[in-house]
């Protein structure tokens, strides 16, 4: 393999990713809670809520505490743009990552390497949010190509001390990596004392997580919210669906065509597909996963199909150089021109001013974060946090309420509703002028309703 | 009669025994049935519905005629015992066939399994339906084209007739046309009876456009590229549910057994299609599932080396078989004394039938009750039910605004000249009317009647 050629092509891909991820603007509207709770561990005040008037002073998860002090502190040394410049450094080095080992897989076949890689950019595309599960995908990616090397075995244990506290995927990555630990201690008698320990040092990382958040990330996985779009299931009639799918597929016709056969694609990808079939938010993690399998089967096939064999056509040091000052240059000129604001189309803007101070308030759950962002000062009913409002019923009544199901009067008079913020759409918009709930605010995007 | 034999037919009898066990309850099974007794009475196929008071008189097609007058036929010959029975005998065909593929494939302590296995997978879609059709006529077809394959071209002078009748009984003939093209694409390649699939492949497309009334091969296509997502069986699949897990377990099955053994040309074109297909939609599952069986039954065994079965087992007692076959009989026999003579009506508003009979004026509708009241109270006509087709995309919609509170809801009761609706209780309309007013005609907790005052 030629390591020049191994740095070029991924640097190039990267460039071009920097360059498409720092022309989307912050809007993610979990970002906003993910800012909140970095700045409180920075404080040393996280861990239990102070952001909602229905679950205060209720413990809160801490699985991401790490990424959300990261993202936190992009935000406090450069704003919105340091939001998207961390974005990009992530995304870049993700990109990076999956070229460099799928091109690992088939390195006299660059161009093959780069289709086997594409899915897994194209299905990842929609986890760019200014979120930790940005971190999770890239961690991913690195736990596979060091899962694919015979070395590096140490830097798995390390990736799972940093991994486990930024976030919840890497539950999914230390099944991976005892998997594949275990294979090849069954593989490599003579490795079997390593695999054994570095599997032990793996789960010793993730030790503090799983007693501070007991299992939280695997129940949630096993139950999951499918009202949430990102957690419901993978449907192949959206385009990320149909990536998956065709990835799916590619995968097969080509497991099918190959000859040459390796365990470790098996203990890797399988495990991973089940996963990826769980949710929607899942579906990137197979297409990284196969990459490198893509490319090494692809260019098996194609080779046979073709009857030729490509020669080791490293490109040279200028090429390399150049690779790296486009990436530079991506990277620069990408946050230099990117959005200095965030998109707060679809956010109630216009409505802050009519929010009353102080607990009472129901908000539509999207607007949550958002709210605990710019709105400090009138405590939430319910946010993207999710967990503590499932299991505290506030999820329950909330949605009783905005689809104003019978009974949602004597949620309100229970839970002490005096004023609602929601989308003119909704149900409960329509229905409570009609009993007698005063309108105090309305535009296109948001109703404020007081009693 | 050799075990290899007689397996798959004590596997029929065995599902045969289980489906008949279930009472009927599918929602759609009673529109299904009200449109057969519609075309058996006036000796003509329905082209314009007859049942709502939103689309009435208006043209539609969900085709599957010949299927809905043959679930007639059988209600008519022996009640709701007749279509327990029809629901048997079209899962024992199915059974048949899918174990007789697998026993050909593979070892039968893979293949038995394997093929139990897509079985249980398939009673997702053990609804009184004409898509019970379908579910019978893809292993059968398959079958008939997997042996083709191994020499038995003859054989391929069924498909034609085959389709021509399954184009009348149920939409999945589009299914089972894909599979007669994967099989011709497969023989132009290996370049082998070439002559004889094209030949087939061309009287079978020819075959569905032959009848007056099936749903066109574009609406099937269409119909699969863009399942209606609020019907919880066009819902992808939920691989955390049993079923969606058993589905996984056949996706990851292939994905390993091919990673360790490779395939052929044939199952690429056959599994990738199925797989896609399975994927947009859970109802389409079992044939995933139906097509994997053969494929990892007949590869499972050199994808586990360390399990391979390279000592022969020891052979079970010559009175095992015989005495598995006389318990499966019997098991049959008992099941056949007990089949339920009546549906099952748990979900449905039974209580409040005779007040809809009595009543007059538009009556909104619950739309998994539509079918049910277009059965059992054909006075009243319903406002939606499960075909779905007639009443996209203005009633479909106009019934999800109002009984969700959209914007405007009112204004589609008052147009639409609603004067009772008959709802689940935690519906948001029926809390919003009884605050303006629309009395309880009849209530428990699982639906409510309400009138306008």
């Amino acid at each position: 393999m030629s390591v020049r050629l191994s740095l070029t092509v991924p640097m190039v891909v990267a460039a071009a990713a920097v360059v498409l991820v720092t022309r989307q603007p912050v809007s993610d509207s979990d970002l906003f809670w993910h800012l909140a709770n970095g700045r409180d561990v920075l404080a040393g005040v996280a861990g239990t809520d102070h952001e909602s008037w229905t679950v205060a002073g209720n413990a809160v998860p801490m699985d991401q505490w790490l990424g959300d002090l990261v993202w936190y502190g992009a935000y406090a040394l450069g704003g919105w743009t340091g939001v998207i410049a961390l974005r990009a450094l992530v995304v870049g080095a993700f990109a990076f990552v999956v070229v460099a080992t799928a091109l690992a897989a088939a390195p006299r076949r660059p161009l093959i390497a780069l289709l086997a890689a594409l899915p897994a950019l194209v299905v990842a595309r929609y986890a760019w949010t200014d979120r930790p599960e940005l971190f999770g995908v890239l961690c991913f990616a690195v736990l596979i190509a060091l899962l694919r090397t015979e070395r590096a075995l140490l830097e798995v244990a390390l990736l799972f001390l940093v991994w486990s506290n930024l976030h919840g995927s890497w539950a999914l990555g230390l099944v991976l990596a005892l998997l594949a630990l275990g294979h090849r201690a069954l593989a490599r008698p003579d490795r079997r004392r390593q695999a054994i320990l570095i599997a032990a040092l793996c789960v010793v990382a993730c030790v503090p997580t799983l007693v501070r958040e007991q299992l939280l990330t695997t129940s949630q996985f096993w139950r999951p919210p499918r009202e949430i779009s990102e957690w419901s299931v993978p449907d192949v009639t959206t385009m990320p669906g149909l990536a998956f799918a065709l990835t799916l597929a590619a995968t097969i016709v080509l497991a099918f065509a190959a000859r040459r056969r390796d365990d470790r694609d098996v203990v890797l990808l399988v495990p991973t597909l089940f996963v990826a079939m769980s949710a929607q938010r899942h579906m990137p993690f197979f297409p990284v996963a196969a990459a490198a399998f893509l490319a090494r089967a692809g260019t098996e096939v194609w080779e046979r199909a073709s009857g030729t064999e490509a020669g080791a056509d490293a490109l040279g040091p200028l090429a390399r150089a150049a690779a790296g000052v486009v990436l530079a240059l991506a990277f620069v000129g990408g946050i230099a021109t990117a959005p200095s604001a965030p998109d707060l189309t679809g956010y109630p803007s216009a409505a802050l001013a009519s929010l009353p101070s102080g607990p009472g308030m129901l908000n539509q759950y999207d607007w949550g974060g958002y709210l605990i962002w710019y709105a400090p000062r009138t405590p939430v009913f319910v946010d993207g946090r999710l967990v503590p409002y499932r299991a505290s019923g506030v999820l329950d009544d909330y949605r009783a309420v905005v689809a104003a199901h019978p009974g949602w009067e004597a949620i309100a008079d229970r839970r002490g509703i005096r004023t609602m913020l929601v989308r003119p759409g909704d149900a409960i918009a329509v229905r409570a002028p009609d009993r007698g709930w005063h309108v105090a605010y309305a535009d296109a995007t948001a109703v404020v309703l007081v009693r | 009669m050799t075990a290899t034999r007689l397996t798959p037919v004590l596997v029929a009898l065995a599902a045969f025994a289980v489906a008949i066990a279930r009472a009927p309850s599918d929602p759609d099974m009673f529109w299904h049935l009200a449109s057969g007794k519609w075309m058996v009475e006036h000796g003509a196929i329905l082209r314009n519905d007859v049942f709502s008071s939103t689309v009435t008189g208006q043209p539609y097609s969900v085709g599957e005629w010949l299927g809905e007058i043959v679930l007639y036929e059988a209600y008519a010959l022996a009640g709701w015992a007749g279509i327990v029975l029809l629901r048997g005998i079209l899962v024992a065909i199915a059974a048949f066939f899918v174990t007789r593929i697998a026993l050909r494939a593979g070892h039968a302590l893979v293949a038995v399994p394997l093929a139990i296995a897509a079985l249980l997978l398939s009673s997702v879609v053990w609804t009184d339906r004409p898509q019970l059709f379908t579910l019978a006529l893809f292993p059968l077809l398959l079958d008939v084209l997997l042996l083709a394959r191994e020499g038995r071209t003859r054989l391929l002078a069924v498909v034609p007739p085959l389709l021509l009748v399954w184009t009348d009984l149920h939409g999945g003939y589009a299914l089972g046309l894909a599979l007669v093209l994967v099989f011709a694409l497969d023989a132009v390649i290996r370049r082998s009876e070439v002559r004889a699939y094209v030949v087939v492949a061309a009287l079978a497309a020819a075959a569905t456009l032959l009848d007056p009334g099936a749903l066109g091969i574009g609406a099937a296509v269409g119909h699969a590229a863009s399942p209606p997502r609020y019907i919880v069986e066009e819902a992808p699949p939920d691989v955390l549910t049993p079923a969606g897990m058993l589905f996984a377990l056949f996706v990851l099955g292939t994905l390993a057994v091919g990673m360790r053994t490779g395939g052929t040309l044939v199952d690429a074109f056959l599994l990738i299609p199925l797989l896609w297909l399975a994927l947009s939609a859970q109802r389409d599952m079992p044939y995933f599932a139906f097509a994997a069986v053969p494929y990892l039954a007949g590869r499972a065994a050199g994808a586990l080396p360390r399990l391979r079965w390279t000592i022969p087992l020891p052979a079970a007692p010559r009175v095992v078989l015989p005495a598995i076959a006389i318990a499966l009989v019997a098991v049959a026999i008992l099941a056949l004394g007990s089949v339920p003579a009546a549906p099952n009506e748990a979900a449905y508003p039974a209580r409040a039938l005779a007040a809809v009979r009595s009543g007059t004026g538009t009556l909104l509708n619950e739309y998994d009750w539509g079918g049910y009241l277009i059965w059992n109270a054909p006075e009243r006509p319903v406002f939606i039910d499960g075909r779905l087709l007639p009443y996209l995309p203005n009633v479909l919609a106009d019934f999800n605004t109002a009984v969700a509170l959209g914007p405007g809801w009112r204004d589609i009761l008052t147009r639409d000249r609603v004067t009772a609706v008959l709802l689940r209780p935690d519906r948001p309309l029926v809390g919003a009317l009884r605050e303006d007013g629309w009395r309880d005609v009849v209530a428990d907790t699982r639906f409510v009647l309400l009138e306008r005052p």
